[in-house]
C-alpha cells in the first residue's frame, strides 16, 4: 500500500518563464512504460485516431491550439478539463461537425480533411442526447441502420440485441417522452453503437444524472467497451470518472493539451501546478532551493511531536480535512476521520507530521 | 385584495373585445338563419344555407374561395419551407437577411394588389417586357394572370405576402432542430438531405401545418385581394357576402350572413385543428427540453 501511494511528493523547480515546471523524482517515473495499459502509447500500435497540430477558431477566437493526440485502437481515453476548455469542440472537430483551421485528423490512418461528418465513422453521444422525439426508442436505435439500408429483419434483430446490451430489453416501442433520463441515456448509447462507429465519442453524457445512476452508466459504458473493444473517447469534467474508467487521460486547459498520461501517471506525475491542482488541492512547501508539491492525502499526522498545531478540522464523513499550522506555513491534509478520532485530535492539539513516502525521496519537515 | 383583482382588471380590454366579437357572431349567425325581426323575418330556417349551398353561382363562389385559400396556403407553405431549408443549411437565419425577408409581412394587401396589377396585367410590366422582347405579338396575348377564373393573380399576391410569413413562422424552430437533432442525424451517418427529410422536416410538420391553416383561414375570409384582383365570375365568398350585404333588397341580408356562416364554420374547424397541433407541439417540445 505504501508503495502504491508512496510518491505523493512533487518537486517544483523554479524556471524563469514564470510558471514553475514540476519534475517528479521517483522510481515510477522511469518505469513509465511498465505502467502503460495496452498499447496506448507504444509507437508501433495501430492508431485509431491521430491528431496533429490541430487549431480551431470560432468567431475569430482561438478555441483549440496545438492539439496533438494519438489514440490507440481499442483504447478508452478521457478528455478531462474544466468547462469551456475546448474538449467538446475537439470532439465535434473529430466528428467533422466543426471545421479546423489547421492541422490534420486521421481516423484509422485515413486523413479526414474534406471527409463529410456522415462518412467519418466517429459517432457522438451528445450531452443533451438528441434523441429524435418523433420516433420510438426502437426507431431511434434503428435510425443509423435505416440510413445504411440495412434489411428490416436485421435492423429488428440488432435493435433487440442493443436494447439488451444497454439493459432495456423490450423497450422497442416505448416513446422517448415516456422514458426517464437514465433510460434515454441508454437509448442514445445504443443508437450510437448501432451506427457501428470506428470511434465512439461520449460528450459528458452522464452529466444530467444523479450520482448512483451516473456510476451505473459509467460501468455500463466501460463494460460495453471491454466487450466490443471499441475505441472510446469520453469527455468529462469529473476527475473521478476519468481516473476510474480511462486507460489514458488527456488533460486540457484553455484550448491546449496540458498532459496526456495514464490515470496513475497523471495523478502522480503532473507536469505543472495546474495539472496537479486539477486532481485536488495541493500543498507547496519550500525546501532549500526547491518547492515541493504534496497532495493532502500524502501527509500523515503523527500523535508524537510538538512542532505542528491542528488549526481546523472539517468533518466530511469517511474523511476529514485538517489544516495544520506548521513552521513551514499552513498545510492542508486529508485523513480518514476514524483515525483522527482514535488519535483524539481537536483544534489546538499539538502534533507532528510526515510525508508518506515510499520513494527514495525524503523530505525533511523541520 | 388589490393583487387579487389585478389579473381581472388586466383582462377587461380582452373581455370587452371578446364580448363585441361574440355579439357580432351571434347576430350574424341568427341572421343567417333568417331571423331579422326589423325586416319582418322571424321564422328560423335553413333555407338560406340550403340555397347558398345549392345555387350554382354561390356554390361556385364557395369552391372558388376554397381553391384560392387552399392553393395559396399550400404553395406558400411549400415555398416557405423550401426557402427556410435553404436559409438554415446556409446558416443565415438571423440578422439582416431575415429583416429583408420579413419586409413583405408589413406591406398592406392593397399595396400588394397594386404591385400585382402593375406587374401581371396585360398592360403590366411583364406583358410589356414580353412584347418588347418579341415573345408575344401583342400585349393582349399575354396570359390572363389577373381577373381570371383560377385566381392566379390573387394567389400570386398571397404568395408574395405569405411565403415570408411562413419563413418567419417556421425558421427559428427549424434552425434549432437542425442545429441539434439534424446534427445528430448527420453524425449518425445521414447526409444533409436525408437528415432534413427524416428528422428536421417531420419535427417541423406541426408548425408548418399551423402556418398553413393561418394562411388558409385568412385567405378564405379576406376581402380585398379577391375584390381587387378577382374575376367578375365567379366571385370569392367574402366578395359575394359583401354584395349580398349591400344589396338594395334588405331581404337578401340572410344570404350574406349564411355565406359568412360558412366562412365561420370552416375557420372554427381550422382553429380547432390549429389548437390541437399547437398543444401537441408544446407537449413534445417541453418534453425534449427537460
Amino acid at each position: 500500500m505504501e508503495q502504491e501511494y508512496g510518491c505523493g511528493i512533487l518537486c517544483l523547480n523554479r524556471i524563469p518563464s514564470g510558471g514553475p515546471e514540476m519534475v517528479w523524482e521517483s522510481k515510477e517515473h522511469k518505469n513509465r512504460s511498465g505502467l502503460s495499459p495496452k498499447g496506448v502509447w507504444s509507437e508501433d500500435a495501430d492508431m485509431s485516431l491521430k491528431i496533429e497540430n490541430l487549431e480551431v477558431k470560432l468567431q475569430k477566437e482561438n478555441i483549440l491550439q496545438e492539439i496533438s493526440l494519438d489514440i490507440a485502437d481499442g483504447a478508452f481515453v478521457s478528455l478531462l478539463g474544466a468547462s469551456g476548455c475546448g474538449k467538446s469542440t475537439l470532439l465535434k472537430c473529430i466528428a467533422g461537425l466543426l471545421e479546423a483551421e489547421k492541422g490534420s485528423i486521421r481516423i484509422d490512418g485515413k486523413e479526414m480533411n474534406g471527409v463529410p461528418p456522415e462518412k467519418r465513422g466517429a459517432v457522438i453521444v451528445f450531452q443533451d442526447l438528441r434523441l429524435f422525439p418523433h420516433m420510438t426508442a426502437g426507431k431511434n436505435i434503428a435510425f443509423p441502420m435505416r440510413i445504411k439500408n440495412v434489411p428490416k429483419e436485421r435492423q429488428r434483430e440488432q435493435v433487440r440485441r442493443l436494447l439488451e446490451a444497454v439493459r432495456l430489453p423490450g423497450y422497442e416501442n416505448r416513446k422517448i417522452r415516456e422514458m426517464s433520463g437514465g433510460q434515454m441515456q441508454r437509448v442514445a448509447l445504443a443508437r450510437a453503437l448501432a451506427a457501428e462507429p470506428k470511434l465512439l465519442l461520449l460528450d459528458e453524457p452522464f452529466s444530467g444524472l444523479d450520482e448512483n445512476l451516473r456510476a451505473e452508466m459509467g460501468e455500463l459504458v466501460r463494460k460495453l467497451h471491454r466487450e466490443n473493444g471499441l475505441t472510446t473517447v469520453l469527455v468529462t469534467h469529473d476527475k473521478q470518472e476519468a481516473l476510474k474508467f480511462s486507460d489514458r487521460i488527456v488533460l486540457m486547459s484553455g484550448g491546449r493539451i496540458l498532459q496526456q498520461d495514464s490515470p496513475r501517471e497523471i495523478f502522480r506525475h503532473p507536469v505543472n501546478r495546474e495539472a496537479a491542482e486539477f486532481f485536488g488541492r495541493m500543498n507547496y512547501i519550500q525546501s532549500g532551493e526547491e518547492v515541493i508539491g504534496v497532495r493532502p492525502f500524502d501527509i500523515r499526522i503523527l500523535p508524537e511531536g510538538e512542532d505542528c498545531m491542528v488549526k481546523k478540522i472539517s468533518f466530511m464523513g469517511e474523511t476529514a480535512e485538517v489544516i495544520l499550522d506548521t513552521p513551514k506555513g499552513e498545510i492542508f491534509c486529508t485523513a480518514v476521520s476514524g483515525t483522527l478520532e482514535e488519535l483524539g485530535l481537536v483544534p489546538g492539539s499539538r502534533v507532528g507530521m510526515e510525508m508518506k513516502s515510499g520513494s527514495r525521496l525524503s523530505v525533511r519537515v523541520p | 385584495m388589490g393583487r387579487k383583482r389585478t389579473p381581472y382588471l388586466l383582462l377587461v380590454p380582452q373581455m370587452f373585445l371578446t364580448v363585441l366579437l361574440l355579439i357580432g357572431l351571434i347576430t350574424g349567425i341568427t341572421q343567417s338563419f333568417g331571423v331579422i325581426p326589423a325586416f319582418g323575418l322571424t321564422e328560423p330556417t335553413f333555407r338560406y344555407y340550403r340555397e347558398v349551398l345549392t345555387k350554382p353561382d354561390l356554390v361556385r363562389s364557395v369552391c372558388y374561395s376554397l381553391w384560392i385559400a387552399f392553393v395559396s396556403a399550400l404553395l406558400s407553405a411549400a415555398a416557405g419551407v423550401f426557402l427556410c431549408a435553404v436559409l438554415v443549411a446556409g446558416h443565415r437565419t438571423k440578422g439582416k437577411i431575415m429583416r429583408i425577408i420579413q419586409l413583405p409581412i408589413i406591406v398592406p394587401h392593397v399595396v400588394v394588389a397594386l404591385f400585382v396589377v402593375n406587374l401581371c396585367s396585360q398592360n403590366g410590366l411583364l406583358a410589356r417586357i414580353a412584347f418588347g422582347l418579341g415573345l408575344i405579338g401583342e400585349q393582349q396575348e399575354f396570359p390572363m394572370l389577373i381577373y381570371d377564373r383560377y385566381g392566379v393573380g390573387i394567389i400570386l399576391a398571397y404568395l408574395w405576402k405569405e411565403i415570408p410569413f411562413i419563413i418567419y413562422f417556421v425558421i427559428s424552430l427549424m434552425a434549432n432542430i437542425d442545429r441539434k437533432l439534424g446534427e445528430a442525424a448527420v453524425n449518425l451517418g445521414a447526409d444533409r438531405i436525408r437528415a432534413f427529410f427524416c428528422v428536421t422536416l417531420p419535427l417541423c410538420a406541426n408548425t408548418i401545418c399551423s402556418g398553413f391553416l393561418i394562411i388558409f383561414v385568412f385567405a378564405l375570409g379576406a376581402y380585398e385581394l379577391p375584390f381587387l384582383l378577382g374575376a367578375t365570375v365567379p366571385k370569392a365568398l367574402p366578395v359575394q357576402a359583401y354584395i349580398q350585404y349591400t344589396h338594395p333588397d334588405l331581404q337578401n341580408r340572410p344570404y350574406a350572413m349564411a355565406l359568412n356562416g360558412i366562412i365561420i364554420v370552416i375557420s372554427l374547424l381550422s382553429a380547432a385543428v390549429y389548437f390541437i397541433l399547437i398543444r401537441k407541439n408544446l407537449k413534445d417540445l417541453s418534453k425534449t427540453d427537460s
